[in-house]
């Protein structure tokens, strides 16, 4: 689970006439975040990175990477929603196979055009011009290029994926909260949760705060030796996503 | 719930002393493809060729925002009021928050301090890690560790009832446990699935709600 950003300030309005359900998201959003006490990223979920994930693909020998941001988008807000664009925002996917917990690889991630014009390209996997916090755009030709929300490259290598998607994340966030209050967001309604628990709740009552949500998800499969050191000895490898924003943005 | 049962036997090994390997295996290493970079430049070529090539734009610096290896870490582990701190590390200097996470084991959470350490060094440097040399029916969060297995996160994995009952339970300190593994009160959510199914194919994700 990740932190929504506190942009779904942006989107309570429109939820709060759902009553819950708004108080829910706003209180989702707000908690997660880790960034609360810094105003100009609440105002900005797009930086948010909700979830990571990397499994193995469908097909044997390739793997799939997700990187989640922009959670929970509601569905109202979901059509208009953009990735951040390439003049304000970078978005990373950074793998380490050489143990030392620093990138090896990354995928880098730039968004142009307006909502339901947007288009995705991709670079990478490629050794980074930077490692850590402050980076640069690799340039050069593009691994892929074109549309979101269409399956772009081959299905033999590099595939990419980047829109919309249903949150995959799953958790009774509200009881949660009431269990470790310190988690809470600081504004909203789940800051104010009345009753403190000791316990989650029972089957029957238990809410899967993210259900019905979307995110803005961005999906890649390559072949995994494209991932490891030594594609002919495969080991361990580490994966992390990265929001980044352009300087003086 | 077969997942469930799988975690039950990773995070049971993990008790009876099963090793738990850190990502740290370079040291040494001269084993390394120099070419690993070398297929993604010839990768995706179905885009026009006028927009294949980008602008002399490299002089952007970007400044990070944020970060996220493992899920819950940060989240259930670290304070909220050093929530912004961690979103602007790398999991190379992750470590810094290895106590933060060690002191909620055993203060918050109320347990040992070894269980505490063994989480510790499973979750640091907080990143998701795969071994790549294990078969794919065994990936799920933490399984490189736990259960020798491939590891990464698939997205059915229940990671917020794995770390619940990885800390709460019995099966890696049964002193003073709260609750049976995967049981109320503290060793389970009771949301044990997505809302929507998922994918069998590429992209996975499920269609968004509309």
């Amino acid at each position: 689970m990740k932190k929504p950003n506190l942009t779904r300030r942006r989107v309570v309005p429109i939820l709060v006439v759902g009553g819950l359900i708004a108080g829910l998201a706003a209180g989702r959003h707000l908690l997660a975040s880790d960034h609360q006490d810094t105003p100009e990223v609440e105002l900005s979920p797009r930086f948010d990175v909700n979830d990571v994930y990397a499994f193995p693909a469908a097909t044997p020998g390739r793997t799939v990477l997700v990187l989640g941001t922009s959670s929970p988008l509601t569905p109202a807000a979901t059509p208009s929603f953009t990735f951040g664009t390439k003049d304000r925002e970078l978005y990373q996917i950074k793998v380490d196979n050489t143990g030392d917990a620093k990138e090896d690889l990354v995928f880098q991630l730039t968004f142009t055009g307006v909502a339901n014009h947007q288009r995705v390209t991709l670079h990478g996997p490629v050794k980074p011009r930077q490692v850590g916090v402050t980076n640069s755009l690799i340039g050069g030709k593009k691994t892929l290029a074109g549309p979101v929300n269409q399956v772009l490259g081959s299905a033999n290598g590099i595939q990419l994926f980047a829109g919309p998607r249903d949150d995959p994340f799953f958790i009774d966030l509200e009881q949660f909260f009431r269990i470790l209050p310190d988690r809470r967001p600081s504004t909203g309604p789940l800051s104010v949760l009345p009753t403190p628990a000791s316990s989650f709740r029972a089957p029957g009552s238990a809410v899967d705060f993210v259900a019905g949500f979307n995110d803005m998800a961005i999906v890649i499969e390559l072949p995994t030796s494209m991932l490891v050191a030594n594609p002919n000895h495969p080991g361990k490898f580490g994966v992390w996503g990265t929001t980044s924003r352009a300087r003086g943005t | 719930m077969r997942w469930k049962n799988d975690y039950r036997a990773w995070l049971a090994a993990l008790a009876l002393g099963a090793a738990v390997v850190g990502c740290g295996d370079s040291t040494g290493r001269s084993d390394q493809s120099p070419s690993i970079t070398g297929p993604s430049v010839s990768q995706g070529d179905n885009h026009g060729t006028a927009d294949d090539q980008d602008d002399a734009d490299d002089a952007t610096i970007y400044d990070q925002v944020d970060f996220l290896g493992n899920p819950l870490v940060s989240e259930v582990t670290i304070v909220k009021a050093n929530h912004a701190r961690y979103n602007l590390t790398q999991p190379y200097n992750t470590a810094e928050f290895l106590p933060q996470t060690a002191a909620f084991v055993t203060d918050v959470a109320g347990r040992p301090a070894a269980l505490a350490a063994t989480l510790g060094s499973v979750l640091y440097p907080d990143m998701l890690v795969v071994d790549a040399s294990k078969p794919t029916a065994t990936a799920g969060w933490l399984s490189w560790a736990l259960a020798n297995g491939w590891g990464g996160r698939k997205l059915t994995d229940d990671v917020v009832d794995v770390g619940l009952t990885a800390i709460f339970s019995t099966l890696l300190s049964p002193t003073g446990a709260s609750c049976a593994p995967f049981t109320l009160p503290l060793c389970t959510d009771n949301v044990g699935n997505n809302d929507v199914a998922f994918s069998a194919t590429f992209p996975y994700l499920a269609a968004p709600h509309l």
